[in-house]
């Protein structure tokens, strides 16, 4: 185990700290994560350092700036579905928390914590992919920012430098879009996803508008945004045809693997069942 | 070696010091301390049987370090001078919500959450804030009574 706890008093000493410890350094908020790690005796290697950052106010906190929304690293999911920007400019967001493991967890959970973790499961990465969110990664020498599609590198790796500190999550309101998130799991609470998907759209003239979005977790070494599935679907009607043709290709463009929660197959088959009970769930494709 | 500190910790109204290492969890520091009322069930936040309030939210207390809770205030079912905290315990009696009581401790500390949070949660909103509570025994029926009579009087 660690050698030394040390909470961070403002977010300058956590990142000072970082540089001291380096890669043995952990940061540590909820701990709803690492605490199981720890407990399991599953961490890569023995953290010289655990830097709490967990009372930062500095990054805790959700604003708007015209349509902006941005949301501090250390915002506990409870606050995420609490907030009435996140409601009123992120639906799929709150959607999403609404689905997340349970009350319990999500009261010291934090946002940056199921991210960084990276767990292709991740329930907050889908919605935050479909957003085209941003992640700000800060560290002694200043702050880099790069979308949360090429943060994730693989099966819990994040393209993060030693020094950095995932600090903020940002991206633009999507008021008045449609969207669903839908979440398989082998029970509603405290569940880890077996397959989960977020969708966002807007129509124009009976058509899918070209800005939608489609991303799904559980289907690949990360959490994954469907391109080629999002291509099949824009500019079209979302007619039952349209959706299995599109349904036909998520099947082919996920890569699940099998594992105690489903089989690949299982998974891939549900990947275009999903996509269309998400667009059925908001009244499109019923027949 | 592991650094271990002595921590000060506000349970139920009173400072209590002990010592905490950096694999302590708040679970292991509160049962050392005495504290046993408060249960370790799968001890990685599936069960929700270690439910207490830190700060006045309801959390695992097995997925948090008892070092980050060091001059903060939790909250365990043993509390008596609570009302709130009372009438839950007397509800889900008269109710007969308990039957093992392992799941006890935990669930009606949830309870006492959620109805500050919420003091007038519908039936389908009492389950949602018990998803996180595992008991084998009731079904959840009783202990739904319990939590909705109880908010009938807020």
């Amino acid at each position: 185990m660690a050698s030394i706890y040390k909470k961070a008093g403002s977010l300058d000493e956590a990142l000072e700290l970082k540089v001291r410890y380096g890669a043995s350094g952990v940061f540590i908020s909820g701990g709803t994560d690492l605490l199981v790690d720890i407990r399991n005796d599953s961490l890569k290697s023995e953290p010289g350092a655990i830097i709490d950052i967990s009372d930062l106010d500095e990054i805790n906190y959700i604003r708007q700036e015209d349509s902006q929304i941005s949301i501090g690293a250390v915002t506990t999911i409870s606050d995420i579905q609490k907030s009435s920007i996140v409601r009123n400019g992120a639906l799929i967001l709150f959607k999403a928390c609404q689905k997340c493991a349970n009350p319990l967890i999500k009261n010291i959970a934090t946002l940056g914590g199921n991210l960084i973790n990276a767990s292709p499961a991740a329930d907050m990465a889908t919605p935050l992919l479909a957003l085209g969110a941003l992640v700000v990664l800060k560290s002694v020498s200043g702050e880099r920012v790069m979308p949360l599609e090429e943060f994730f590198s693989g099966v819990k790796r994040t393209n993060h430098g030693n020094n950095e500190l995932l600090t903020e999550l940002r991206f633009n309101e999507t008021q008045g879009k449609r969207c669903e998130f839908l979440k398989m799991g082998q029970r509603d609470g405290t569940s880890i996803a077996i397959v989960s998907l977020s969708l966002l759209f807007d129509m124009v003239e009976g058509v899918l508008k070209d800005d939608l979005k489609l991303a799904l977790g559980s289907v690949a070494p990360i959490p994954l945004r469907a391109y080629r599935t999002e291509d099949a679907l824009r500019g079209v009607e979302p007619s039952l045809g349209n959706i299995k043709q599109a349904g036909n290709i998520l099947e082919d463009e996920v890569n699940p693997i099998s594992d105690v929660r489903g089989s690949a197959e299982y998974r891939r088959e549900m990947s275009a069942v999903l996509l269309q009970m998400a667009f059925q769930n908001l009244g499109y494709g019923l027949s | 070696m592991s650094e271990t500190r002595e921590i000060k910790v506000k349970i139920n109204d009173k400072w209590v010091t002990g010592s905490a290492g950096l694999n302590t969890t708040l679970l292991r520091f509160l049962r050392d301390n005495g504290f046993t009322e408060v249960k370790k069930g799968c001890a990685e936040g599936e069960c929700g049987a270690c439910t207490v309030l830190f700060d006045g939210k309801a959390i695992t207390s097995c997925l948090v370090l008892a070092l980050q809770v060091d001059g903060r205030e939790v909250v365990t079912v043993r509390r008596t001078d609570d009302r709130l905290l009372e009438a839950l315990k007397e509800a889900f009696v008269s109710h007969g919500a308990s039957q093992c009581g392992f799941c006890m401790p935990g669930t009606i500390m949830t309870a006492r959450w959620l109805l500050v949070e919420n003091p007038k949660p519908n039936r389908d909103e009492i389950r949602d804030a018990l998803s996180g509570n595992l008991c084998r025994c009731t079904g959840y029926k009783k202990i739904v009574d319990a939590i909705e009579y109880v908010s009938g009087d807020l």
